[in-house]
Parts: structure tokens; C-alpha cells; sequence
């Protein structure tokens, strides 16, 4: 049931200004856009720093052998002719 | 966003925008819910501030906080109790900042004196003219017109404004006579003998 303060208050409900949802709307646009940056930019370092310390993409520890003392196994299919 | 997109959540509820909103980002849903409630807040905060530029403020900021406190709303209460809640508590942290010596309640619902009141009739603010209800309104304290808002406005139960406040509901029952009866005595200063009623 509608009382003198309910009355008031949507008198006060159409003086909300127009332009506010604009306002609002292009904040929750920088929001999501940073968010999509943000998204981006974390896996990738985290996906960087995962290298750096030795592992590969998915976390796991790298399969090749990294060590200098050793000489590099060359791919398969790739051996030079002075094995022959 | 889409026409069609905007329809469909027209029909969606307060919570299915907000699932949504948070499940895929669709920036679309919050604005469904701005505009279901911007009118309201801003209503509230310029019956609180008093000032339309600082309740346009306001609302864009309380607009903003909420979003970035949508994962931690709970179905505990309705989000319009939840928006309202955040909303008043706002208005009165600004008062508060603005005037560090005003008087947020006509007298600290923590401190309940054992005096008997009459209590004054809710017609006296519901049947007032709405001219005068807003001058009576502006000249009482902000914590007294949070309550009276809270109580004939959202119809929120005693217990919902406790909450709100974070006071108990024996303080609010209280605070809520003490609110009417200061609104009678500003009534009085303003219009004398005059009928509350058009």
C-alpha cells in the first residue's frame, strides 16, 4: 500500500539521471577489458616463470636433459653421418 | 549487447543475473539489475545526503562496490534487503566523514533509557503531506530517517533494520518511536497545529 514516504520516494525515482547508466556501464567495460588482460597476462607469466624453472607448459617437469656437461642427444631421424 | 539478450534477462531473477553475470561476464545481466534498482538507491541516498549531486555520486559508487562484492553475495537474504543495506550504510559512513560532530540518531539505540514513551502513530508520517514529510525529513537525524525509510518504505521487519545496523532489535523497536517522535516535534516547529494530512 502506497504511504506518503513511498510517494516521495518515487518522485525521487525519476529524477535518477540519465546519463548514470552510461557511466556505470562503460566502468563495468574497463573492468571487463582489464580482466581479459589481466587473464592473459598471468597465465602467460605464469606459463614463462613455469620455464624458466624447468618445467614445461602444463607444469610438469621438462623431459629433456637440460644438463651443459652432457652432449645433446640430437632428435631422432636427424644423426649426422659420423655415427656411421 | 543484444535486444534479444536484454528481453530474456528481463524475466530472469535478482539471483539468476547475478549467476549469470559472474559465470560468463556478460556485462549485459548487471546492467538488468541496474536498472531494476538505480532509482531506488538513488532515491535512498538523496533522502539521506539530502544534496542530488552527492546522491548521483553516491549511487554510481555504490553501483561500483557491489560489483566488486557480487561473489561474496549469499542467498541469505534477498539481494534488494542486501543492495539497500550497503546502500544506507554508505549514506551514513558519508555523513559521518562530512560531519564528524552531527548526531547520526536522535539518541544512541545502544544506550535504551528505561523512560516510558507514548508512541506516536505511524499516520503521522504516512498520512503527511509530501511537501512537508520532506521538510521534516531533511531536519531530522540521518540514522532516525534510515530507520523510518527502512521501516515504511522497504517494509523490512525489525529484525531486517537490526541486522542492517548491527544493532539489536530491542534498539531499533526503541529507535523507531524515538525517529516518529522527533518527526512530530519537527512537524510542530515547522507547521504548529496544523493537520498532517493534503
Amino acid at each position: 500500500m502506497s504511504n506518503s514516504l513511498k510517494k516521495l520516494e518515487e518522485e525521487r525515482e525519476k529524477m535518477l539521471p540519465p546519463d548514470l547508466e552510461g557511466r556505470i556501464t562503460s566502468h563495468l567495460g574497463s573492468i571487463h577489458h582489464w580482466g581479459d588482460v589481466a587473464e592473459l597476462f598471468v597465465s602467460g607469466a605464469v606459463s614463462t616463470m613455469a620455464m624458466l624453472f624447468g618445467s614445461d607448459r602444463t607444469g610438469n617437469p621438462a623431459e629433456q636433459n637440460v644438463n651443459w656437461r652432457e652432449k645433446p642427444v640430437p632428435p631422432r631421424g636427424d644423426h649426422d653421418s659420423d655415427d656411421i | 549487447m543484444t535486444a534479444a539478450l536484454t528481453n530474456s534477462s528481463k524475466r530472469l531473477s535478482d539471483a539468476e543475473l547475478i549467476s549469470l553475470f559472474l559465470q560468463g561476464r556478460d556485462t549485459s545481466y548487471f546492467t538488468q539489475l541496474y536498472r531494476r534498482y538505480a532509482g531506488k538507491v538513488f532515491a535512498k541516498c538523496y533522502s539521506m545526503l539530502s544534496d542530488e549531486g552527492m546522491a548521483r555520486d553516491a549511487t554510481q559508487d555504490i553501483f561500483i562496490k557491489i560489483l566488486g562484492s557480487l561473489a561474496r553475495f549469499t542467498e541469505n537474504s534477498s539481494f534488494s534487503t542486501w543492495l539497500y543495506a550497503v546502500t544506507y550504510n554508505y549514506c551514513i559512513d558519508i555523513i559521518r566523514r562530512r560531519k564528524k560532530n552531527l548526531l547520526i540518531f536522535t539518541e544512541d539505540p545502544g544506550k535504551i533509557s528505561d523512560e516510558i514513551e507514548t508512541d506516536v502513530p505511524d499516520s503521522l508520517i504516512l498520512d503527511m503531506e509530501t511537501r512537508r514529510l520532506e521538510r521534516v525529513m531533511d531536519k531530522i537525524p540521518p540514522g532516525d530517517r534510515a530507520i523510518l525509510n527502512m521501516k515504511y518504505i522497504d517494509d523490512m521487519p525489525v529484525r531486517e533494520i537490526a541486522e542492517v545496523l548491527h544493532k539489536t532489535e530491542s534498539a531499533i523497536k526503541m529507535q523507531l518511536m524515538r525517529a516518529k517522535a522527533k518527526a512530530q516535534e519537527v512537524y510542530h516547529e515547522l507547521y504548529g497545529d496544523k493537520p498532517v494530512g493534503q
